[in-house]
């Protein structure tokens, strides 16, 4: 060992405590970084996507509430349909842009232009519920024709339906011997789709339940729902029986959706339509009510009339919005078709 | 006798000098993401994660519409609730209160739910639904919106659709404020660990 003098020795162990000290002061802070970039890296999304998206989401159920109230209310002609919705997309994204102003994004939500496709809404709303029958009853028990040529509307981005927003209130339902069926059959062809419904449905709650089969060309499968009240919403295009997904009438391995491999344009017919009550709605997209050929259906709602319902009216089907999304880190520009209760 | 001292000194200042390093170092690295603190990130990603799948598992189901009609029409104020008009212990006995309380109450996390909507004169106000004190710093929020249209109706508080239309409701919190629509509600959920 050199000759180190006692001044010399406690130099030296103070330069080595100082090194020391640094060493710990750097590697504190590498650990730190590691640690902060693991923080930045477990952090969802950070530019916010999901908002936007979330958001994309709520934007069409607002509109389609202002498409679902345009067809009740403003029914009188396509153009009072058109401005009716207008005016919902018009709250809906005065609305949303205060809203999401707050979370420090601006949101514009308008129509496409000429991306209106209209329809018909034919409707059964009577208090108490009626039998599934047309307007005078006469063919009853007989299979008859609810809607004629509905056609399907083709987005680009996928084949669409023609039919939406088909919901049964059922109050009685038909036995398993004579099932109520509601038949989606190809426009001048023999492919049909075919819903049969029965079940029990009585004072006790206890055993009731209701049964769906689905027969499309390719083959059957049906779903039985336990139901705990005297009467059952079964949503025919969107899939639920009670509120309960029902897979026969879903995408999925069978895909028993509403009206699957009949073609492009179809009839809805049903049968046995004696047997159960309740009431109903289904919007289709199709010729303009007004010069359709609709023989057992009122052309409109006369509540003095027993006998009025069913009735049909102009409908908006489906329409397209420009949704915008603009926030510091984002921005997103999309279409969104519109069309509530449409199978998919 | 100098030379003696001096070591000693030494010695002292450099156990100290050594202490206080790695004592400084320990320090910067306390608390990390992973650590049991309140302050974590990690938990907070899960809480905001949870909050928002609760939120849109309800909006699929109808439940976000429910919990916001779920209006005592004479008494003007939510099922249930107290005079204070908002709940405090139990959720509302909705889907969305009930998915709420299994998701959080169960993990020791706490919630508030604020329904914020247009007045007419154009102002957002936002009203609680359920309240459980002040979000602690870390509080997590997310939120959905929800369309009213003018029919509407208000649900009884075993869940039923009353005869009540928003339009015919009197009591009802949120005014109509469009011409299509009645009014946007925002539902925000704000989770905290307690």
């Amino acid at each position: 060992m050199a000759d180190l003098g006692s001044r010399s020795r406690g130099q030296l162990i103070l330069v080595a405590a100082f090194a020391l000290a640094v060493t710990f002061v750097a590697l504190a802070l590498v650990v730190n970084s590691a640690i902060f970039t693991e923080n930045l890296a477990s952090r969802g999304e950070t530019g916010g996507s999901g908002d936007a998206l979330t958001l994309r989401h709520d934007v069409e159920r607002g509109v389609g509430q202002s498409i679902a109230s345009a067809n009740v209310y403003n029914t009188t002609d396509q153009s009072a349909l058109q401005q009716g919705v207008d005016r919902g997309i018009g709250d809906v994204n005065t609305a949303y842009s205060k809203q999401s102003a707050a979370d420090t994004a601006i949101v514009n939500v308008s129509r496409k232009s000429g991306s209106t496709t209209y329809g018909s809404r034919v409707v059964q709303n009577e208090s108490g519920g009626r039998v599934f029958g047309p307007d005078n009853d006469a063919l009853l028990s007989n299979e008859w024709t609810v809607i004629y040529g509905v056609e399907r509307v083709t987005p680009a981005s996928e084949p669409g339906n023609g039919t939406r927003a088909f919901r049964m209130n059922v109050s009685e339902a038909p036995t398993a011997a004579t099932p109520f069926t509601v038949r989606a059959e190809e426009y001048g062809g023999s492919a049909e789709w075919r819903m049969e419904l029965y079940g029990d449905l009585d004072d006790t709650v206890s055993d009731n339940e209701v049964t769906v089969t689905i027969t499309k060309p390719s083959g059957s499968e049906s779903c039985t729902v336990a139901v705990e009240e005297e009467y059952t919403i079964v949503d025919v295009t969107s899939g639920t029986v009670a509120g309960e997904p029902c897979d026969a009438l879903r995408k999925g391995s069978f895909d028993g959706r509403f009206s699957n491999g009949v073609g492009q344009k179809y009839n809805i017919t049903y049968a046995n339509g004696d047997q159960i009550k309740g009431n109903y709605s289904l919007v289709t997209a199709n010729n303009s009510a007004a010069n359709m050929d609709a023989p057992n259906l009122n052309d409109s709602y006369d509540a003095d009339d027993p006998r009025a319902s069913p009735y049909v009216t102009e409908a908006v089907y489906d329409v397209t919005v420009r949704y915008v999304y603009q926030s510091p880190k984002l921005e997103y520009e999309t279409d969104v078709r519109v069309a509530p209760g449409e199978p998919r | 006798m100098d030379r003696g001292q001096a070591h000693t000194l030494e010695g002292v200042v450099a156990a100290l000098l050594l202490l206080a390093s790695v004592i400084f170092a320990l320090q910067m690295t306390a608390v990390t993401p992973l650590s049991a603190s309140t302050s974590s990130q990690h938990i907070e990603n899960q809480q905001r994660s949870v909050a928002s799948g609760v939120l849109s598992a309800a909006a699929e189901r109808d439940g976000l519409e429910e919990t916001v009609l779920y209006w005592n029409e004479s008494d003007g104020d939510f099922h249930n609730t107290s005079s204070i008009g908002y709940y405090t212990s139990d959720p509302p006995n909705t889907t969305l209160g009930s998915m709420l309380s299994r998701s959080f109450d169960q993990e020791g996390i706490s919630y508030n739910l604020y329904v914020s909507f247009q007045s007419p004169s154009g102002k957002t106000i936002q009203n609680r639904v359920v309240y459980r004190g002040v979000p602690s710093d870390n509080a997590v929020s997310a939120s959905r919106t929800v369309t009213l249209t003018d029919d509407d109706r208000l649900y009884d508080h075993d869940l039923r659709r009353t005869n009540v239309t928003l339009n015919e409701s009197s009591s009802f919190y949120a005014q109509d404020v469009g011409t299509g629509v009645y009014n946007v509600v925002r539902v925000e959920v704000v989770a905290w660990r307690i």
